[in-house]
This record gives structure tokens, sequence and C-alpha cells, in this order.
């Protein structure tokens, strides 16, 4: 008996736009944990995927099934409950790094989750940032340091399940590595990265290659 | 007190000498507006002299039924003028609209003629049609500017409201940004024009009592009364439009369901 608790489950997974056809029966197994890598060229259907995984998109044919739920209209709000996800971009209208950084924790969901001042400090020390960054106005910040504060934001949601849209695609090669060793080998969380980042891909467990519609387990 | 001296039609051919001035600053400039000016200072004239000819029998006939017939009419203009000019689809959103006006003036009227002014006839037509009407066109202004501001920032901005939904937030929580932006959008305006009257404008409905004779006293009562009411009804009119539009713009899983700006 399988007794490898699967965090994600997808069967014989099938996506068309406008008929033609972006993901055709995929099926993939990610166990809870581990670190899976998606990735693909340009149109591929990397965005898709994941976007299938959050439930903004639904598949044609197939069933997702994420923490044993499978989804639907009925569970959607408990899945998404239990899930984080960086976009590669994101403008949002706040005035300050650190209103930035807060953002998931207006919410109600997290509230009780507020992160102490401490353990802010720790995770922009992990990732190479200053607190004093919390400081600066949105608009001071470079691409790699706001990517970086999507990145802490994400890290102490501390959700079971973690999606990275290229999360390194803005970073120097140290901050790179930093973000990396977190998310692949000191995170707890299950983590979905669509990325085209090599040592990135190299150090995932799964490796979801949407040119080809394979899956490589390391 | 006196009313007000009438216009002769051969002084009103008259005053429309005036518009040499606009249309030859919009003509000279290439705006391509002199076109929609013509055609809008036609229209309004037009409009205008059939709504007098019309409310000159309305008002001597002063028929409950006629008068609501007359404010359903109105209504039914502004929803689909609303919805027009907010470039959105007319079959998605002339229920919301129509439904949120309908809804906001009933309960507007209702309290300032009956509760305020104390009519004993509240579909009298004197003053039913014109404070509906003056409320129908502050409505219309400021639904545009709401309900535009609200689904082009939705639409353009679909990552933040994704992002939010997946870190935690409900679908309440993911659209109050959006709120809030047709909020401060529409009502910015309506908000610094509250607090200049009488000091750098003198309104169109007080001055039109005055000119009519009633005294600056009355005039400026009926006008505090007006800008409160203009202010509530276009408030809930926005409101009330986001809130039963959001029911059916989005799907199941709170996605958005297609594109609902006509581009």
């Amino acid at each position: 008996m399988d007794t490898i608790i699967k965090d994600i489950v997808l069967r014989n997974i099938s996506k068309s736009f406008n008929g033609v056809k972006i993901i055709s029966n995929l099926s993939v197994e990610i166990p809870a944990g581990s670190k899976a890598a998606v990735t693909g060229k340009s149109g591929a259907g990397k965005s898709t995927f994941v976007n299938l995984l959050m439930g903004f998109i639904l598949p044609d044919n197939g069933s997702i099934n994420l923490l044993g739920m499978d989804i639907n209209d009925k569970n959607i709000n408990e899945i998404r409950k239990n899930m984080s996800w960086v976009p590669q971009e994101l403008n949002v209208d706040v005035n300050y790094v650190r209103d930035l950084l807060m953002l998931p924790f207006r919410f109600n969901k997290n509230k009780k989750d507020n992160p102490s001042g401490e353990k802010i400090i720790d995770v922009l020390d992990m990732f190479g940032l200053n607190e004093d960054i919390l400081k600066k106005d949105v608009s001071d910040i470079s691409g790699g340091e706001k990517q970086r504060i999507f990145l802490t934001s994400a890290s102490l949601l501390k959700r079971k399940i973690c999606f990275l849209d290229e999360p390194t695609s803005a970073l120097d090669p140290d901050s790179k590595r930093k973000v990396i060793n977190y998310f692949l080998n000191e995170c707890a969380s299950t983590v979905v990265a669509v990325t085209h980042d090599k040592e990135w891909i190299d150090n995932s467990d799964i490796i979801i290659d949407l040119n080809y519609n394979t899956v490589k387990r390391r | 007190m006196n009313t007000a001296i009438d216009i002769g039609w051969l002084d009103l051919a008259l005053g429309f000498v005036l518009l040499v001035i606009p249309f030859f600053v919009l003509w000279y400039y290439k705006t391509g507006l002199l076109k929609p000016s013509v055609i809008s200072v036609i229209r309004m004239t037009v409009q205008l002299l059939a709504v007098g000819l019309y409310l000159e029998y309305i008002f001597a006939l002063n028929n409950i039924w006629v008068n609501l017939a007359w404010v359903l009419i109105m209504v039914i203009i502004a929803t689909v003028t609303t919805v027009k000019r907010s470039n959105l689809h007319l079959q998605l959103y002339l229920v919301p609209v129509f439904v949120s006006l309908a809804i906001s003036l009933i309960i507007v009227d209702v309290y300032f003629l009956g509760f305020v002014i104390k009519l004993e006839n509240l579909f009298e037509a004197i003053y039913l049609i014109p404070i509906t009407g003056m409320l129908l066109g502050n409505c219309i202004r400021t639904n545009i500017l709401g309900l535009s501001a609200y689904y082009n920032k939705l639409q353009k901005e679909q990552t933040l409201y994704k992002y939010a939904l997946a870190n935690g937030a409900t679908k309440k929580e993911a659209l109050f940004p959006y709120m809030r932006n047709s909020l401060k959008t529409s009502f910015a305006p309506t908000i610094a024009t509250m607090a200049v009257v009488g000091l750098i404008s003198l309104p169109g409905m007080m001055t039109g009592q005055i000119l009519g004779g009633s005294s600056p006293t009355v005039a400026i009562k009926y006008q505090i009364m007006l800008m409160i009411t203009i202010f509530v009804s276009s408030i809930m009119t926005v409101v009330l439009t986001i809130f039963i539009s959001n029911r059916f713009i989005f799907d199941s899983f709170h996605n958005l369901r297609s594109k609902i700006i006509i581009d």
C-alpha cells in the first residue's frame, strides 16, 4: 500500500484554449513536502498548470486533488486557505515596503499568524535583505528586492503548499542561491515553482516538463 | 416675489450665438469633438423642448400613474446610458443598474418627499419629477465613474485579485481594494463640490428656484437637501450595482467569468 501522503495529485488533465490544446492528458503526483519544478518554453502551459492547481482555471478533463480534496466549488476556499502564491510580477497600490510585505496578513484568515518583528527580520536576512528596507517607499526598491519581499511574505505564511512563478527571474546570483536554498532545502511546504532556472530545476525532486508532457523524479 | 422673465424664442436663438466660442476652439485644435458637440447641443435642445412641452402637460394632469410611468422611463434611460458609457455589456448590467437605481431612488425620494418636505401626495408631479430627475442625473455621473473604475481595475489587475485569493483572502477581502478605488474615484468630485457650494458656485436648482420666485432662504434649504440626497442616492447606487453584479460576474470558484468591459 502506498503510504506516502500526496499533497497534489493530477489525473489525466487536459486544457485547451480556443481549440488549441495547451495541456494534454497530464498526470502528476507530488508528495507532501517535496519540491516540483514546472518548466517549458513560452506558451507551453506553465502558467496554465499553476492556475489549474489554484482553481483559477478549470480543466476540460481529469481531476485535481490537493491535500486530499478534489478541487470543486464547495472546497475551493478551504484549499486556498492552505496555499500561498508568489506571482512573477505584481503591482500593489501601497506606499511602503512594510505594507507590501504585510499585505497577506491584512486578511482575516492570516491575522492570527501575524509575524513578530524578529521573525520578519530573520526571514528578510535569510533572503539577503536588511530590515531598513521596510521603511522604504515601494517605488524606491528594485525588482529583485520586490520579488524577495513577496517571497518573504510567502515564507512567513508557512502554508502547506507554496506556488512560485519564476521566483528567481529578477535576482542576482547571490540572492538567487539564498532563495533556492530556502525553498528547496529548508522550507517544509510542498513547493511548486514555474522556473527556467537550471540550478532550481536541477535541485528539485520532481521536474514537470511541459514541452514534452513528461514528469521526471530525482 | 416675481417669477423669472420669460425668454423669447428669438432671444433664445441669440443665446446660441455664444456657442461659436467653444465650437471654434474645438475645431481649431482639431479635437474631433466639434461634430459630437454640435450633435449634443442639438440633442440637448430638442430633448429639453420636448420635455418642457411634456412637463407642462404632465404637471397639469398630475396623475399618479402617468407620473410614475415618466419616472420609470427616466430610470430606464439612465440605466442604458450608465451601462453604455461605462463600456459594460448591456445584457449583463441592465438588471443590476436598473435595480440599484430603482432601490436608491425609492428610498431617497420617499424619505425626502415624505418625511422632510412632508408632501401629502408623494407622487405630486412638480416635486417627484424634477427631484428624481436631478438625483438620476447625478447618479448617472457617479455610477459611470464608479463602475468604470471598479471593472477596469478589476480586469486590468487580475493578478492582484488572484494573489489575494491564493494567499488567504475571502472574495470580499480580495475585492476590497477595487471597491475602495471605485468609491474614491466617483465620490472625490462630489465631496469637493459640496465643500465649495455657495462659495464659488451657485447650484442650478437654487438658481432656478430664485429665478422662479422663491426666497433665497427656501432655495438654500432645498439645495442643502438636494446635495444630501444626491450624495446618498449616488453612493447607494454605486455600491448596490457592484454588490448585485458581483453575484454573477464571478463563477463559483470566484474567478471573473469573462471580459466584462467592452474594448
